[in-house]
């Protein structure tokens, strides 16, 4: 049920076009094959996956209600992609403003006794995940999430981010440092 | 450098599968499916009643206007009267009834020199309270009168 990785692009075109002509279960065809793949990106921005299915069901939402807007159908998996990461990117700033009324603790003092990473619960390494993407601006949480997805080449996260191969790598590597100042105590 | 990179990826990936291995993908499917029938209904909505979708989006964008021309007029007033000001400083700007002119022609009234005041006429400074006019030359000892023409030539 969790979906095919990357489906035969020719079946994606025609359910695309089928839904850009109103057909409602030709959609949802597209919500069970790329389901799987958007949850991914949307853990790697959230780092949590409730609040990565929130972002999701949204992000499918906008697609559904925006498709007759796309001009190449073949593009859909790279446009579906844009929008959700745009969207969990969004959902993360509003759980950040959120944090930031409650947390009166800095997050990585509290943790700083929890390491190495093979003795942290998934619980622990989500929270963990979690408050370092939040540290991390808009760009650079896009472009490590898109990165490391699997079937994703650099070329194929430039298209997606609307920017250059370079511009790409740059903000992974910023992102790299960054997230190994914050996760250091996890790393070693 | 590469290690440190791998292991975040690591750490990144390890996280992923963790949460989603927690996913229930037909809870998923059935949410999104809800969500896109409450969306499918909106926009059916929007369709099925455009007149009065259109006098709602009329109306708001005369909000809108109305709203933006207020804080346009907000923001440009307070400029345009700066202006003004500096305007009527450079003497570019004729202020017409807002000037006023103080003609005074009796020295001891115009003056606010007291070496003026005591050589024009006859004064009779007659307070000696220190409280009325502190440190000031009113204050001055002894009490001048000036009535008679031997206290004249002590001056």
């Amino acid at each position: 049920m969790g979906g095919s990785q990357r489906k035969a692009t020719s079946d994606t075109v025609q359910l695309v076009r089928a839904s850009q002509a109103g057909d409602r279960s030709a959609f949802d065809e597209l919500v069970r094959i790329y389901q799987r793949r958007t949850m991914q990106v949307a853990i790697r921005v959230l780092g949590d996956a409730n609040e990565a299915a929130e972002a999701v069901q949204a992000g499918f939402v906008k697609a559904y209600l925006n498709i007759s807007k796309l001009n190449e159908a073949k593009k859909f998996e790279f446009w579906l992609l844009r929008i959700v990461t745009n969207v969990a990117i969004s959902h993360a700033r509003k759980i950040k403003r959120r944090e930031e009324k409650i947390e009166t603790i800095d997050f990585f003092e509290d943790k700083k006794k929890l390491t190495p990473l093979e003795s942290q619960s998934a619980e622990e390494l989500k929270e963990i995940i979690k408050g370092a993407m939040l540290k991390l601006s808009k760009k650079e949480a896009k472009a490590i999430s898109l990165f490391g997805l699997e079937g994703l080449s650099h070329k194929e996260v430039a298209e997606i981010m609307g920017c250059s191969v370079g511009t790409v790598r740059w903000r992974v590597f910023r992102s790299r440092q960054k997230l190994k100042v914050l996760l250091r105590d996890y790393l070693e | 450098m590469k290690n440190e990179r791998d292991k975040i990826e690591l750490l990144l990936e390890h996280n992923a599968d963790e949460q989603l291995k927690k996913v229930d993908w037909d809870e998923l499917n059935s949410a999104i499916s809800t969500k896109l029938d409450e969306a499918q209904k909106d926009k059916a909505s929007v369709r099925k009643h455009p007149i009065v979708f259109k006098i709602a989006a009329g109306i708001a964008a005369t909000a809108a206007v109305i709203l933006v021309t207020l804080v346009i007029y907000s923001k440009v007033l307070p400029s345009e009267s700066q202006s003004i000001l500096k305007q009527i400083e450079t003497g570019a700007l004729n202020t017409g009834q807002l000037g006023s002119r103080v003609d005074e022609t009796d020295g001891l009234l115009a003056s606010t020199d007291p070496k003026m005041i005591l050589l024009t006429g006859e004064l009779h400074l007659i307070s000696n309270d220190p409280l009325l006019a502190p440190h000031s030359v009113w204050d001055q000892e002894p009490v001048l009168k000036l009535t008679s023409n031997n206290d004249k030539e002590k001056i």
